[in-house]
Parts: C-alpha cells; structure tokens; sequence
C-alpha cells in the first residue's frame, strides 16, 4: 500500500469540531467533514477525535465501521461503482464487475495499490434502462460490456 | 410499592424496579444471557421474553428492562414463550455451534437440533463485555465494530487498546465463556485483545494476584502508597 501523508491533524480535528460547536454528540457530521478532508478516515484522525471529543476511542471506532459511507483505507483517484441492482443484474452486470475485479486485482470495497481505483457496488442507481451501470467518479456509463471494460480502466488511466 | 402477579404468585416489588428483578428476588427463574445486575439493561439476547398482561392487553416484553406496573399479569413459562425461547437458542446456536454454554443451554431448553445454516462465530454480541468494561470499570477498552453479520467485538484497529489494564472483568461476565485469560511465565495474557501484562506478586506471600498496569491505575484513583497496593487482598 502506498504511503500516505497525513498532516495538521490535530489543528483539522479542532477546526471541524469547532463547526458542531465542540459537541460529541455530533460525531457523525464531525467525522463526515474529516473523511471529506482526508478522502479516508485515518487512524491518527479517529485517535484524534478520540482524544478531543474525550469520546472513548471505542466508541469513535464503532461510529466509523458502523456507517457505510465512511471508509478507515485510503480511496483511489478514482471511484468506480458497478451496479448490482435487479435490473442491471439481469443484464449481466455480475460479469461486468468480474471484469473490473480481474483487471484491478481487487474486490469491491478495495483500492488499487496505486491509489487510482476504489471498486465498489451500488444497489440501482435509477436508470435501469441503461444497464448494466458503471459510475466512474459521478459520470454515468451505460450499456457496460465486459469487452468495454478494459479501454474504460485504460481512459481514466491516462487522465 | 407496586403488588404484581408473576406466574399465579402475587409478588411486591418497588416502584421503578424490573420484571426480571422482582421475579428473582420472588424466586422465579427467568434465563438471561446478556443481563448483569451491575450493568444496564441491553436487551440484546431476548432470552428473558416473558408475557405481561396489563388490562385487556398481552405482549411479549424482555423481562431485564420492563418496569413494574400495579396489577401487572407475568407469565414466564407459557406455550408460546417456550417456544420463543426455543427459537432463540436455536438462532444463538446457528451463530455459534462450538459453544458448550451455548449447548448445555440447548440441552436444558429442548433444542435438539438447528435448522438454521450455521456459522463460526464463538461471540454471541450480547454486548456484556463491552458494556462491563465502559460502565463498570470505566476504560471502554474494548467495544463493537461493523454492523449486521459483520459486527463484532474487538479492540480499535484490532491492535492492542491502551487503556486495557487486562483486568479480565470481560472474560468474568461473559456468559458464553469466550474470552481466554492466561497466566504465563508472570505474564497475564489475553490474545482476544492482543494484549499481555507483567504481573505483580504479593510483598508478602508471593502470590500473583494483579497486573502492572492494574496496579498503575489504581495507584492514579486511589492515591494510596504502592507499598500497601502491592499486598494481595489476603494479606492486605
């Protein structure tokens, strides 16, 4: 895994705990505003938290692996969601995804070793007619073929 | 004083007290898994089911947390709360099947066998430990991580916790048995959270009786000499 730089985390916990006024009760948007400084939330910031909030470090831990939308590894470049819903599914998503996992080498919920892709699943994003769906940070691709995966990877590779 | 009846008895408890607390000091066993009388109610293991009748209404309600009511109607060994026990058990059971509490359990309750796929937990999560180490010996060492299949008990990042004085009030309470102590070599060892301590012998008789870091701590809150620390609570 490729080292990541973490600094000023004592003055960013502070600054963002001083948004919600210094109250623990409000750990979530505290750790929603860290997460979107970070990309991640790193140890040495729940630690922080922990210290700041005088919140059992525990308890921190717990909120963060509670909720989906937070996330303790680092995150790619680039977020690349397949939908597995019913409809996409029916149109051979599964596949799709098989393709993404075989070419980065990970499985969804992972980051690439180069920190360019996070794979993930999504559960129908709306617009079944277009399936199967990838979303590649926020644009939609529809009509994902197995073949397409791989010029897609290439793509956003050689932004 | 609130007059109640549990099981045909009449029994009189004090106002703000629970079903389950007013029918163990009648005498009447209702089982429980994840409750403690030092620690708060959780409601996690729902083993403690029993069935209240308050007027014209019958509900099915965990015993360790329902308050006591005048005229309250409790039923602890009905048809239908056997059978809710039964399938309890037998849920626990699917989660963990390598547990023998779990299974001396089965065997007292009728459970002959789990239709459930099993799984290979040895943790029931009833949140025992958790909430013993955060309410009563105040560290929160350990605590939950995940949700759904995925929760568990464990040590932030699975690394050793630092507050953790490996004073093994978790392993104690745990009602299914399944967080190991070990003492070796003048060590207490607790793998489950990856955590080792020297342990202190009695000044006078040699025993060892605590762990350094026990000892650490209890010099910070009591502020005694650690001479009088160092003696066992035979000695002392």
């Amino acid at each position: 895994m490729a080292q990541v730089v973490i600094e000023g985390v004592e003055e960013n916990v502070r600054e963002v705990m001083a948004r919600y006024g210094n109250n623990p009760a409000r750990m979530i948007e505290i750790l929603q505003d860290l997460q979107d400084l970070y990309g991640y939330l790193p140890k040495e910031v729940l630690e922080e938290v922990s210290r700041q909030t005088e919140v059992p470090l525990t308890r921190v831990y717990h909120v963060a692996t509670f909720f989906k939308a937070f996330t303790l590894k680092p995150r790619g470049k680039y977020t690349i969601q397949v939908c597995t819903g019913t409809a996409c599914h029916v149109k051979g998503s599964y596949r799709v995804l098989e393709r993404f996992e075989d070419l980065l080498g990970v499985r969804p919920g992972d980051t690439t070793d180069d920190l360019m892709f996070t794979l993930e699943t999504v559960n129908c994003v709306g617009c079944c007619a277009l399936g199967p769906v990838v979303i590649i940070n926020g644009k939609y691709h529809g009509h994902v073929a197995p073949v397409q995966v791989e010029s897609l990877i290439k793509e956003y590779r050689e932004r | 004083m609130v007059k109640l009846i549990i099981d045909g008895k009449e029994v009189i408890a004090e106002e703000g007290q629970t079903v389950l607390q007013a029918a163990q000091e009648a005498g009447i066993y209702i089982p429980t898994l994840c409750y403690h009388h030092e620690v708060k109610p959780y409601t996690a293991c729902r083993l403690c089911m029993v069935e209240v009748t308050k007027g014209k209404r019958t509900r099915f309600v965990t015993a360790c947390d329902y308050p006591v009511a005048e005229g309250m109607v409790v039923r602890t060994n009905t048809d239908k709360i056997q059978r809710c026990r039964k399938l309890i058990i037998e849920l626990l059971l699917a989660q963990c099947p390598g547990l023998p509490r779990l299974q001396e359990l089965a065997e007292r309750f009728g459970v002959e066998k789990v239709r459930f796929s099993k799984g290979e937990s040895d943790c029931i999560l009833c949140g025992l430990c958790v909430r013993t180490c955060q309410e009563v010996v105040g560290l929160s060492a350990i605590g939950f991580e995940g949700r759904g299949f995925t929760r568990r008990v464990c040590t932030p990042f699975d690394e050793a916790s630092d507050p953790c004085i490996l004073c093994g009030a978790c392993a104690y309470v745990c009602p299914v048995d399944a967080i190991p102590v070990e003492e070796v070599d003048g060590y207490r060892v607790m793998e489950r959270w990856h955590k080792r301590s020297k342990l202190v012998a009695c000044s006078k008789c040699g025993r060892y009786f605590m762990t350094e870091d026990e000892l650490r701590l209890l010099k910070e809150k009591t502020g005694l000499p650690e001479e009088s620390l160092r003696l066992c609570m035979d000695c002392r």
